[in-house]
């Protein structure tokens, strides 16, 4: 069923380079979905100003403005969604972006389906039903019940230490997103320990164990190396 | 350069050698009526210096020899022969030799010295350009690949394909350009890696974690094998490079994915022993060609045999990787009677490094 050109959700593409803007137009654009294309900083800013996206995907390497530059400008007036898209190699750029407002990243390749599912997320993020709201977390295997403070795994109730269940409540509330080590850290013990990453390694261990059904192969508790983590759904 | 006293470059040397000499002496016959013998030596010795700075050892001793022969029989008296009236003049010519020894021996060392500098030099620079050349083609590889992946990608992933033959070729494009990125991904990392600068970004990781992003990153080279993982409970956290030991991880992987049947079985462990932890992947598939164990480790190392066409470098970047980081790899035959890899890395206590 195609949806009323008006009803389609306005992503724009922020990419100097012209086949991946192809690819993306034409992968995108397939029904929910309607791209504006920028081939700079200067252009996408004006787009992105004329056009009111409901998200930008950005590349980092841009030859007019740094790509971190533009994050930081775009979130000077605005909170949409920025997703950013990467080469292999760029951890400490992707991490700037990140904590300079950037939403997301993916990797060049990749595939459209891993791309829309990040797009899915960001933009969920910004519909006033956010995850933190809701009283009960649910992604089908592991439960949370912010009440009681209860979490299942399966059914089964789980024993979590305080800040066990505090590391888990900051993920339920960024699943599916990245989270930085930096921002993990500050959100579970505070800005003085941003720097432990050692705390958030045995933890996040502690988390697999309890909660995985093979820690060594997670299924939601996921590392992004040299990043941070992702809590999939 | 060893003296390789060939006839014509006897005969070049000397011509050298007498041309110098000659002109030596006539600058000492210009000098001749207004100064002392002794400073007449000085020219010779200047002749000497300036045979072992623009040519060599050899040009050297034979200005040396034969200025004083020169200088005997033009200026010493009686002038015109080589008898010596006094004997001050036999000193004379013994310290001249001496002292000719001397400087063209030091001169030539020094410039041999000069010239192992800027060979090296020469060398770093050379590949230095080698890696760069080979860093920027990789680089305008990348958006290409990563068009051709995202498409094909997107195609298998939207199904609805017109016949099984051409589902067929769409997983073989995706198939053939993966393995091309991989490719490219290598030969990056091979010039990142193989400076001798190479910078690591050392933090806390936990092999457990590094481990699982590989076997995702490997899910579909790995197919249906079989893979028992077995890491002892002890492990202490590793302050290492968490994106470049992935990619070792990755590197070692992909190889057992290459050179073993679809369904043959892995083992991956890890424990602690002593001041390193230890880490080791085994198969049960064909194993290390017997006495290769150390060439797998070369760049561009090729197993002909079973007709295997990896590209050389997966296994010499882990070794860099692994060095880098202080630590060893070996390869052998495991209890699997396959192949297996073994990685062994210093730990450092937490408590020693971060110094509670």
């Amino acid at each position: 069923m195609d949806r009323e050109i008006s009803e389609r959700v306005k992503i724009l593409v922020i990419d100097d380079e012209e086949p991946i803007r192809r690819f993306l137009t034409a992968s995108l654009e397939t029904g929910e979905y309607q791209v504006i294309e920028a081939a700079n900083g200067q252009i996408g800013i004006h787009a992105a100003v004329m056009h009111n996206p409901k998200l930008i995907l950005l590349d980092l390497g841009l030859p007019d403005i740094d790509g971190l530059e533009l994050t930081k400008e775009i979130r000077t007036w605005s909170q949409i969604p920025i997703i950013i898209l990467s080469a292999r190699g760029q951890e400490s750029d992707k991490i700037k972006a990140l904590d300079y407002g950037a939403d997301d990243y993916i990797t060049k390749p990749f595939s459209i389906g891993e791309l829309l599912a990040r797009i899915r997320v960001a933009l969920r993020n910004t519909s006033h039903l956010r995850e933190e709201s809701l009283p009960v977390f649910d992604n089908g295997t592991i439960r949370v019940n912010f009440t009681t403070r209860e979490v299942f795994r399966e059914d089964t109730l789980v024993h979590l230490t305080p800040t066990e269940y505090k590391l888990l409540t900051v993920l339920t509330q960024s699943a599916g997103r990245v989270i930085t080590h930096t921002q993990l850290l500050t959100k579970v013990w505070g800005e003085q320990q941003a720097e432990e990453l050692h705390y958030l390694r045995i933890y996040m261990k502690q988390l697999r164990h309890k909660l995985e059904k093979d820690p060594a192969r997670p299924a939601f508790f996921t590392t992004e190396p040299g990043i941070g983590y992702r809590f999939r759904t | 350069m060893k003296h390789r006293l060939a006839p014509s470059l006897l005969l070049q040397s000397t011509t050298r050698a007498l041309g110098i000499t000659l002109a030596a002496s006539i600058l000492c016959a210009a000098m001749f009526p207004f100064f002392a013998l002794s400073n007449l030596s000085m020219i010779y010795l200047l002749g000497v210096t300036f045979a072992a700075a623009r040519y060599g050892k050899m040009e050297s001793i034979l200005v040396s020899l034969f200025s004083i022969l020169a200088m005997d029989f033009l200026f010493v008296p009686p002038r015109f022969s080589f008898v010596v009236s006094n004997d001050e003049f036999v000193i004379t010519f013994i310290v001249m030799l001496v002292v000719s020894a001397v400087i063209g021996d030091l001169t030539s060392r020094v410039k041999q010295q000069a010239q192992i500098v800027s060979e090296r030099e020469r060398k770093v620079e050379s590949e230095r350009l080698h890696n760069t050349l080979l860093s920027s083609i990789s680089h305008d590889f990348r958006t290409p690949l990563s068009t051709i992946t995202g498409a094909v990608t997107t195609m298998i992933e939207r199904g609805n394909f017109v016949d099984s033959t051409q589902k067929e070729l769409l997983l073989m494009v995706r198939e053939q350009s993966e393995r091309l990125a991989r490719i490219v991904r290598n030969v990056l990392d091979m010039t990142r890696v193989d400076s001798e600068s190479i910078n690591l970004n050392r933090e806390w990781q936990s092999l457990e974690e590094l481990l699982g992003v590989a076997l995702e990153h490997c899910d579909r080279i790995l197919g249906d094998r079989n893979v028992t993982i077995s890491l002892s409970e002890d492990l202490p956290l590793l302050h290492l490079d968490g994106v470049l030991f992935e990619q070792l991880i990755v590197n070692l992987l992909e190889n057992v994915g290459r050179h073993t049947p679809p369904n043959a079985r892995i083992v991956i462990r890890s424990q602690k022993v002593e001041e390193f932890v230890i880490f080791e992947i085994e198969d049960d598939g064909p194993g290390i060609a017997a006495g290769e164990e150390e060439k797998i480790f070369k760049k561009l190392y090729r197993i002909s045999s079973n007709g295997s066409t990896g590209q050389g470098l997966g296994l010499a970047i882990c070794r860099s990787i692994v060095l880098a980081h202080g630590g060893t790899i070996i390869a052998g035959r495991g209890e699997l009677q396959g192949a297996l890899f073994r990685i062994s890395i210093p730990h450092h206590e937490m408590q020693k490094v971060i110094g509670v």
